[in-house]
């Protein structure tokens, strides 16, 4: 089957697209900025106790908050709305219908990110991770999604020109649907009526699981399945397994999220802890279909490819991810089904009478939870994984809605390698460091403190790996800036920012 | 053909699914949960809150608190000790017996164990199934003898002395927003209240951490404070060699009065532990006054 598509055709779908995704792509990385300078203030209170502590609103939780919530819903949210809606109307050779809406839509999302982080450095977060930005703001937010992601449906539903779905589009279109439902249900649950006790709680962790393991995931997942066979230049290795993937992600990925020694009943704990396991089978697929979509040699020469190391990273961040998350569920399952595999322990000695008071099941003493491999996953999954996808994505996107190059090769280069830095600098201790409290905190019991040495000194370590992001989100953000002032306003661009050939193109592209 | 339709209602389908499971069910099974009685007589839980400290959960949620500590106890297990209550009429048989199920104890003790009126705990720190069986040995004397198994939680948040027992649904009816966290960079914070009774030393760690805990990574919290030397109710830190005179601001006295309201609660029906360890529920939820 082959893509025949006319240039004016691809012309028009980018046209109609060029100024909301602009507007979304520009915003997302000024957002990635901003994130990345409050996580660099963040952590330099690990380093002096005392740095602005007069300052009640640059006080850490609420620096901490605003960053990754800037993280979330200023950039990978919008970012990945930005993505799908291209991807839509680009697979579906379908013209963005009300591009005015869309445009509005991403300036009010815009206007709800930025009241919600001032509303959390004033001291109104909601208490719940992920979930931080005030009441008041989320009705904006949820209408401005709607009408971004609502017109990009109608697009797909109204305008496509194929028929047939690529797999991408499962993945984007069942993503698009989700985030809505998941985000009234917890404003209904959290704020408007809020539940009790430790159901809010549920629900926060119902809505964070909800939002990483599906939302994000089935974002990157398809832009990974359109991107990789374009940019490589071969054919999707198999429909069948990515089947399996969005079918299993979509039932079992909900269900996690709880964790093992929640006060909440014991089923639930139980429950996550087999969806983890389970959700090794999407992960396996779309590893596989990856893998053998390349073909061996491209593994190892795509590194080399300007593009295709962003897709590669975030395939190999999504797997590992996906591997590093099932490991402490995977034993903890073992270990109920097989015990003596896991501890050399006789099966008898498990206890059976009495089973209402014993510990319940899959919480002996777990090893990841409240340990920093749980942030680092989360880094690695937001960042590592998704992040990297919506870079390359962005960067292969924004010269064909433009119609022009990027302005600089060299500041890509530069993003690549400080987020590559970025990355490795604030995951690599965080694991470290949660390895080393869980083994601690199993073993030596005596003091708490002693515990924690290692592992603050491992997130002290971590401002290098934020003020290598704030350097690659600050190129990013230039890039992207630049490209549309060239564009919109040449007469304004300094000379030194103009480049030969540049501006002929954009007069042959707006021609 | 268009499988778009297939698509809208198959997400459909997998979400409601989670809802009824993840939402639903646990709503039903635990959301209209009371404060009720507590495993002993006379004791409510979850207490209500003093207004102060009431207001003070809403300094801890807008400073983020929760993104260091975390406000919930696991328990690794339970463990279980065995009493003999009451000795009944054949004594001698009750000893013979409780050195055949513990022969680590020597005949003195035992028959000096039977004969004590409070009760003797013959055996400690053993698995269900065992401590099952040494009861229904030495139940079968017979003779109005009577024994009781006294349940322990065990783990490493009760070793660090976080908490009695792990914690529960019930504990936190009280909270909105509930702050569970997830990260331990500092310690747990569930029984704070019963491990650092006394205000002076909260507002001490707020305004320089290091000065009370060496080595503390916490930031310094010095605008819940003025510096006010000589005031009345004033509090002393030493940082380094200099001191400060400090009154707590509004905020800091009710997030002070919220962290001395975080005890881990009594006996519970769902959590057993054994009896002598409950005094949290008896002591009076002290009104924090500021500053002494």
């Amino acid at each position: 089957m082959s893509f025949v598509l006319t240039e004016n055709r691809l012309r028009s779908v980018n046209e109609s697209c060029r100024g909301p995704l602009m507007l979304m792509f520009i915003s997302a990385a000024a957002w990635l900025v901003i994130s990345a300078a409050f996580a660099c203030l963040a952590s330099i209170r690990f380093h002096s106790a005392g740095f602005l502590a007069d300052v009640s609103w640059l006080t850490y939780g609420r620096v901490h908050a605003a960053s990754t919530n800037a993280l979330i819903y200023g950039f990978a949210i919008q970012a990945g709305l930005g993505v799908a809606t291209w991807l839509i109307c680009r697979i579906g050779q379908a013209r963005l219908a009300g591009t005015t809406v869309v445009t509005v839509g991403a300036g009010f999302w815009n206007l709800g990110v930025t009241l919600g982080l001032m509303g959390i450095l004033c001291g109104g977060s909601t208490g719940f991770e992920g979930f931080e930005i005030p009441g008041q703001v989320n009705l904006m937010l949820l209408a401005a999604y709607i009408s971004i992601a609502g017109f990009a449906l109608v697009s797909f539903h109204h305008r496509r020109n194929r028929e047939e779905l690529y797999p991408s589009l499962w993945f984007i279109v069942a993503a698009l649907f989700w985030f809505p439902w998941i985000f009234t249900t917890a404003n209904t649950l959290l704020i408007g009526a809020p539940v009790r006790g430790t159901m809010q709680a549920v629900v926060a962790w119902w809505y964070a699981n909800n939002l990483s393991a599906v939302f994000f995931s089935f974002i990157g997942v398809g832009a990974l399945l359109y991107f990789i066979p374009k940019v490589s230049g071969r054919a999707l290795f198999s429909r069948s397994y990515l089947l399996l993937a969005f079918w299993v992600t979509a039932i079992v990925a909900p269900f996690g999220g709880i964790p093992a020694d929640a006060p909440v009943p014991a089923w639930m704990p139980s429950m996550s802890t087999v969806a983890a396991v389970l959700m090794l089978v999407p992960v396996i697929a779309i590893a596989m279909t990856v893998h053998s979509t390349l073909g061996q040699e491209k593994c190892v020469t795509g590194w080399g490819d300007s593009s295709l190391k962003f897709f590669l990273f975030g395939a190999l961040a999504f797997v590992f991810g996906g591997l590093l998350n099932a490991v402490g569920p995977t034993l903890e399952v073992v270990n109920h089904v097989f015990p003596p595999l896991y501890n050399g322990s006789p099966a008898a000695e498990v206890p059976g009478l009495g089973g209402q008071i014993e510990a319940p099941p899959f919480s002996q003493d777990n090893f990841v939870q409240f340990t920093l491999l749980t942030p680092a996953l989360a880094q690695l999954a937001l960042y590592g994984f998704l992040g990297m996808t919506l870079f390359g994505a962005i960067y292969h996107i924004v010269p064909q809605l433009m119609g022009d190059e990027l302005p600089s090769a060299a500041w890509k280069e530069l993003h690549w390698k400080a987020s590559l830095a970025g990355i490795a600098l604030t995951v690599v201790p965080l694991v470290l460091g949660g390895i080393y409290q869980g083994g601690q905190w199993n073993e030596s019991l005596r003091d708490f403190a002693s515990t924690t040495a290692l592992p603050i000194n491992m997130l002290r370590a971590g401002i290098l790996g934020h003020l290598a992001l704030l350097l690659g989100a600050t190129a990013f953000l230039a890039n992207l800036k630049l490209i549309y002032w060239r564009k919109c306003c040449p007469c304004c661009v300094p000379s030194f920012l103009r480049v030969a050939g540049g501006e002929d193109k954009t007069a042959e592209a707006s021609s | 053909m268009n499988r778009g339709p297939l698509l809208f209602l198959g997400a459909f389908f997998a979400l409601s699914l989670s809802w009824f499971g993840m939402i639903l069910s646990p709503q039903l099974q635990i959301g209209s949960q009371n404060p009720g009685a507590a495993a002993d007589l006379g004791s409510f839980h979850p207490a209500p809150r003093s207004g102060d400290a009431h207001a003070g959960l809403q300094v801890y949620r807008a400073a983020g608190c929760v993104y260091c500590h975390s406000q919930q106890v696991g328990q690794g297990g339970v463990i279980f000790d065995v009493a003999l209550t009451k000795a009944g009429i054949f004594t001698d048989d009750v000893a013979t017996a409780i050195l055949r199920v513990n022969s680590d104890l020597g005949r003195a003790v035992v028959s000096n164990g039977v004969g004590n009126t409070n009760g003797f705990i013959f055996m400690r720190d053993v698995d269900f199934q065992t401590a099952d069986h040494a009861m229904k040995r030495v139940n079968e004397v017979g003779g109005n003898v009577e024994t009781a198994l006294i349940p322990k939680p065990t783990g490493r948040d009760i070793k660090l002395g976080w908490g009695a027992r792990r914690s529960v649904a019930r504990d936190y009816l009280h909270e909105y927003p509930v702050q569970l966290g997830s990260q331990r960079i500092g310690p747990d914070l569930t029984n704070i209240g019963n491990r650092r009774p006394d205000p002076a030393w909260h507002y001490r760690h707020l305004f320089a951490p290091k000065s009370v805990v060496s080595g503390s990574a916490m930031p310094e919290y010095r605008y819940l404070f003025e510096e006010a030397a000589g005031a009345e109710g004033a509090v002393t830190v030493k940082v380094g060699e200099k001191e400060h005179q400090v009154v707590p601001t509004e905020k800091g006295r009710h997030l002070v009065a919220y962290l001395l309201s975080l005890r881990n609660g009594p006996r519970l029906f769902e959590t057993p532990m054994p009896k002598q360890a409950k005094p949290q529920a008896t002591i009076a939820v002290a009104e924090p006054t500021g500053a002494q």
